[in-house]
């Protein structure tokens, strides 16, 4: 038999060693479950990071899509990039027609007072900037030559790192926005995605301003001549004429109406007809206010309302057109009759006014319409002023 | 082999024999451990086959008949250890599914590595279970001492019946039903 002493010696030897092998397997297995605690922080720290952005989003798409004005989309997109995106100066461009027109800026030294837009050669985009608004996602630069130094200088945000979010809808590029910044360690990765994001539902929302002016133009004008149709030109002659009663304004109409305009399509053809409708509306758009309302009634005849003028004022007008569209020269159209030559149009104008409160619309056009006719039987080619 | 066999089975022969029966097989054992187990440890399978070969010759008692027994103190520890994985269960029937659908899923999520034996269960008619037993130790008589401690902790009236199978891991058909 063993001695019970070296027995006990034995097991509680073994059993030492064991509490230490126990207490290593422990320790590992404690700073295993640290180090995950420590991910799972980092991971949910990053889910309300993301959940914060994506709720930032979800605000700005509901503030941009309520918008139809290009100035509140731009003020709008301003201050979500204050809120969303830490930036020293910043400038956003946007598209008009062809050109790239600078319409907010901020932060930067050389806007001088109030940080209004600067006219001249800096409401246009530095050329050095190049073909940055077809970036795709943001464009993150920090100059390192000279002439990247030279171009940031030419830029009116403040440097030295800048960031470029191209404005682009549908494949429609409307713009871009230029963020600068002093920070060595700006536009990191969420802000890249927050102002590209950003500048996605301006721009998408300065589409939807294109679209509605083009649905509103196309809806209210006469696609051949760009003169308004009837529909617009009632709704805003009522307007007129409530505005004429309300504060004892004058009120005149002109009815135009192109002479022989039947020979003009028989010998030059309905080409050359289209023609000589597209420049005498021209000739009228150039020489009414933009107050005055013009309508194409269909055919050749339009009638013009002039707003706060008298029945002198608008039979000088009249007379005035008559003139210039007299003057108007018109090539021999491809569908012209052989032997054609360059050719020329009169127009036939009758001119009424407005007799106050108890007249109406209606009859003042009546009235226009028959000073047209009797300008037509007194040979064409003239003025007629009905006095009542 | 989790460490906690090896701690509840040397706590066993301390009970059920004696410390000094306990010290002697280790010593006989000659173990690459030298018999230092912890139970959060891993530990080769083949010193719990030395072990157990080590304690039969000590007592005179067959090594299959060892661990139906140890089997049997297994599930004991493990009612008192775990009462978690026995609520709301009533019966072997509920239970033993459990093993492999739960209890080692639980395990696993603790020792990824662990090198735990399958348990499947079938039910081909009503009252009657077909168990599937697959472990790379293969030790069938320490399951069936489980299977029958479980039997015995619900306070049923069922018997069980065993068949090997062989394959590779090697497998056992446990069928429980009425006595």
């Amino acid at each position: 038999m063993e001695d019970p002493t070296e027995l006990l010696r034995r097991r509680l030897e073994r059993e030492r060693s064991a509490r230490k092998a126990a207490e290593a397997i422990i320790e590992a297995k404690s700073r295993e479950l640290y180090n995950k605690n420590l991910e799972l922080e980092a991971a949910a720290a990053s889910e309300r990071q993301a959940r914060d952005e994506a709720e930032a989003l979800r605000e700005a798409v509901v503030a941009f899509t309520a918008k139809l004005d290009l100035d509140q989309i731009v003020s709008q997109l301003e201050g979500f990039l204050t809120q969303l995106v830490p930036h020293r100066s910043r400038a956003i461009y946007v598209r008009f027609e062809e050109e790239l027109v600078l319409c907010a800026i901020a932060g930067w030294a050389g806007a001088g007072e109030g940080d209004a837009a600067p006219d001249g050669a800096l409401a246009r985009p530095p050329e050095c900037l190049g073909d940055i608004e077809h970036a795709i996602g943001p464009v993150i630069l920090r100059p390192a030559s000279a002439s990247e130094e030279a171009c940031a200088a030419a830029l009116p945000i403040e440097g030295p790192v800048w960031m470029a979010a191209a404005l682009t809808a549908h494949g429609r590029h409307l713009g871009f926005l230029l963020l600068g910044s002093d920070a060595g360690d700006a536009f990191g990765e969420v802000s890249a995605r927050l102002a590209q994001a950003l500048a996605n539902e301006a721009a998408a929302a300065l589409e939807n301003v294109r679209l509605f002016k083009e649905v509103e133009r196309l809806s209210t004008t006469d696609p051949l001549t760009g003169l308004h149709n009837r529909r617009h030109f009632d709704a805003r002659a009522s307007a007129e004429l409530a505005r004429s009663v309300r504060y004892r304004l004058q009120l005149s109409a002109v009815m135009l109406d192109i002479d022989h305009f039947k020979d003009v399509n028989d010998t030059h053809g309905h080409v050359a007809g289209d023609v000589v409708l597209i420049e005498v509306a021209k000739v009228c758009l150039s020489m009414l206010r933009a107050s005055d309302i013009d309508v194409r009634f269909g055919g050749e005849e339009f009638c013009f309302l002039l707003p706060e003028t008298g029945l002198q004022e608008a039979a000088a007008l009249a007379e005035r057109l008559r003139t210039a569209i007299a003057g108007l020269r018109f090539a021999a159209g491809a569908g012209a009759a052989p032997g054609a030559d360059e050719h020329s149009v009169t127009v036939s104008l009758g001119v009424a006014a407005w007799n106050g409160e108890q007249d109406t619309l209606e009859a003042l056009l009546r009235r226009s319409d028959e000073a047209l006719y009797a300008a037509k039987r007194a040979g064409r080619d003239r003025v007629v002023a009905r006095e009542r | 082999m989790k460490g906690l066999v090896f701690t509840e089975f040397l706590e066993l022969v301390d009970e059920q024999f004696s410390f000094e029966t306990c010290e002697r097989i280790i010593e006989m054992s000659d173990l690459p451990s030298g018999g230092v187990y912890t139970s959060v440890g891993t530990y080769d399978p083949q010193e719990m086959a030395t072990l157990l070969g080590n304690l039969s010759s000590e007592t005179g008692i067959p090594a299959p008949d060892l661990l139906q027994v140890f089997g049997r103190h297994l599930f004991k520890r493990f009612v008192a250890s775990f009462p978690m994985f026995f609520e709301g269960i009533t019966s072997s029937f509920e239970f033993l599914p459990r093993v492999n659908d739960y209890v080692h899923v639980e395990v696993r999520k603790l020792y990824p590595d662990a090198d735990l034996p399958t348990f499947t269960c079938e039910t081909p008619a009503p009252g009657t279970m077909i168990m599937t037993y697959r472990s790379n130790n293969d030790l069938p008589d320490l399951a069936e001492g489980l299977i029958r401690e479980c039997i015995a902790h619900f306070g049923e009236p069922l018997a069980v019946q065993r068949e090997s199978l062989g394959g590779e891991p090697p497998a056992t058909v446990f069928t429980i039903g009425p006595k």
